[in-house]
């Protein structure tokens, strides 16, 4: 057998297996060809488009942050700033490449480790003579943190100009209590001094000479003058009693509160306790007065609205301070729906709360429901002065 | 005190009419001699040591300084200081608040010869006089009535409390609340508010201002301890 005779016989139209390889060859050369011009241009192209709109994208995005109106700064793990966006010139100029920490000294921590674990952090910050809100957001697979920032000026202005006006209002309203219980005492003052007086050395007169005025009046008329004197002088009196607390000017807190609260308790068959402790030397005129008014307001309260069978008072004077606990065992409210049931008791307490801290000290009241009620009351003592 | 003696007073009135008054009803009385007159608290401290009166007769209602303040200081350093006050009221309280300064006496602006000098014989004497209604017995009365009474025994509340109901109840009577007792203490307010109930149990006291009046009087108690 020789070689010539077996190739002629392999190439040879009617050999199955060159028929196979040949087809084989030419499938295999038909999928390169499909390949290469067909498919491989059309995934390039893919990739390409895919690739643009991705980009498409990030500019969008970026464009996103150009155009936020708040300022926006990255920066690397070290805090130096690598971007920000065009508003964040207010802030200074050419911040990039400078370490945040010059702009916000807040940042006393580890920027690297707020960016690998994601963390967040709220701040506040007075930038040129702008206040800022911050949220600074650590982003580990950027390694960068990003910083927004709000500037919350307007609303902070808004916000002192409000709290501004309303202290503007609560020092009107004390001026204005203050004036007039002023104008009531002067008022008191000169009808006690005038016309008060003038009725009673009348009568004292009348009295003292009476066997020469009933001679010359008659019997009859006499008696009518002396009990008119006497009617129109009680009724003044009773003025006078309404327009100050006289016993207070004139005796003092202790005794003033004990007449009060022995009144009320008489009047409203409730069991009272007044406990005064230590103070033994008169105090300021204007605290006094403070004080009893708290007094006269906390026990109207009890009376009319809590059912309350007893009450106690317990001040005690020390070291320079004024400890005031007004109790009772009455219905008492629910303090934390801060349900204060009557509009006139719930004004009633915060009057008080604002004139205890207008004098430097503290209001607290605890209470619940069916448990009475505790006012707890701390004043810095001012001693009385005695003007020359 | 004899009262053939001649008696030096001290006038003090910031009403120029009232002293008037007074002056001309004492001016027949041989035994009498007005040996001042003052405007004002103030005054009358300064007249008060300079002339020593046997007694002052004194309006309460005065300018710069009550009388009643006055003739607390006075009294505080002279301890023989006599007193009767003029005033146009006669309530307890008025007559606690003498009581209480040491005076001995209240008569009304509206007095008569006889009553003035018969209150100033019963002052010197030493005695009080604050109107033929209220005698000793009667003075006892507003005096009970006007002053602080103390109701407890500080050793006894101490053996019945544990020593942190004592806490508790020490601060209450600081005007703390009891959130605040709970943060102070470090203790839920739960738990403060299970000590509030068993020391108002074991006292025996039934309201809260029965607690709160205890309370008060035991820091007190327990200042002067020197705890």
């Amino acid at each position: 057998m020789n070689a010539e005779k077996y190739l002629d016989l392999f190439f040879n139209a009617g050999n199955p297996i060159f028929y196979s390889i040949f087809f084989t060859v030419i499938i295999l050369l038909i999928f390169y060809v499909v390949h290469k011009y067909i498919v491989t241009p059309r995934q390039l192209q893919h990739t390409n488009e895919l690739r643009e709109s991705e980009l498409k994208n990030a500019r969008l995005m970026a464009l996103f942050s150009e155009l936020n109106p708040s300022p926006l700064i990255r920066i690397d793990k070290e805090g130096i700033i690598i971007q920000t966006n065009e508003v964040t010139a207010v802030l200074g100029k050419s911040l990039e490449g400078k370490n945040i920490r010059e702009l916000l000294p807040e940042i006393n921590f580890s920027v690297e480790e707020y960016i690998e674990n994601e963390r967040t952090i709220n701040l506040f910050h007075r930038i040129n003579e702008r206040y800022y809100s911050i949220v600074f957001k650590g982003i580990s697979s950027l390694k960068i943190a990003q910083l927004y920032l709000n500037d919350l000026t307007e609303r902070i202005t808004f916000e002192e100009k409000l709290k501004y006006s309303q202290e503007q209002l609560k020092r009107l309203m004390f001026k204005q209590q203050d004036a007039i219980e002023e104008e009531k005492h002067r008022l008191a003052r000169e009808l006690h001094d005038g016309i008060c007086q003038d009725l009673v050395f009348l009568k004292m007169d009348l009295v003292n000479s009476q066997d020469k005025h009933r001679k010359n009046f008659g019997e009859e008329y006499y008696d009518h003058l002396v009990n008119s004197f006497e009617g129109m002088i009680k009724e003044l009196r009773a003025i006078l009693n309404d327009l100050k607390p006289r016993v207070l000017e004139e005796l003092g807190l202790e005794t003033a509160i004990n007449k009060l609260s022995e009144k009320i308790a008489r009047e409203n068959k409730i069991k009272r306790q007044v406990n005064i402790i230590g103070l033994d030397d008169r105090i300021d005129d204007k605290l006094e007065v403070t004080i009893f008014r708290i007094i006269q307001e906390s026990l109207s309260n009890i009376v009319k609205h809590s059912g309350a069978k007893e009450f106690d008072i317990s001040l005690i004077s020390e070291n320079g301070n004024i400890r005031l606990l007004i109790s009772d065992d009455g219905t008492g409210f629910d303090e934390q729906s801060n349900n204060i049931n009557n509009f006139q008791e719930g004004f009633g307490l915060k009057n008080i709360k604002e004139r205890v801290e207008n004098l430097g000290g503290s209001f607290k009241i605890e209470t619940a429901q069916n448990e009475g009620t505790l006012l707890l009351i701390e004043l810095p003592i001012k001693e009385k002065v005695y003007v020359p | 005190m004899s009262l053939r003696k001649t008696v030096r007073i001290l006038l003090s009135d910031d009403h120029s009419l009232l002293r008037t008054g007074v002056i001309s009803m004492l001016k027949d009385e041989k035994n009498f001699l007005i040996v001042g007159e003052a405007e004002n608290g103030e005054q009358l401290i300064d007249k008060y040591f300079k002339l020593i009166p046997d007694i002052i007769i004194s309006d309460i209602s005065m300018p710069k300084m009550s009388g009643i303040d006055a003739f607390a200081k006075i009294k505080k350093k002279e301890p023989l200081a006599k007193a009767l006050f003029l005033s146009m009221y006669e309530g307890e309280e008025y007559i606690y608040s003498i009581y209480k300064a040491g005076g001995s006496g209240l008569i009304n602006k509206n007095i008569v010869k006889g009553e003035l000098l018969f209150a100033i014989k019963k002052v010197l004497e030493g005695n009080y006089y604050f109107g033929a209604k209220i005698q000793a017995r009667e003075l006892d009365e507003i005096v009970t009535k006007y002053s602080t009474k103390k109701l407890f025994n500080l050793k006894k509340t101490n053996l019945i409390l544990t020593d942190r109901e004592m806490q508790v109840l020490s601060l209450i009577g600081e005007a703390k609340t009891s959130n605040d007792i709970a943060v102070q203490l470090d203790l839920s307010k739960r738990t403060v508010d299970t000590h509030r109930t068993n020391i108002m149990q074991k006292l025996n006291l039934k309201s809260l201002p029965e607690l709160i009046r205890f309370a008060v009087n035991y820091v007190i108690e327990l200042r002067k301890t020197g705890r």
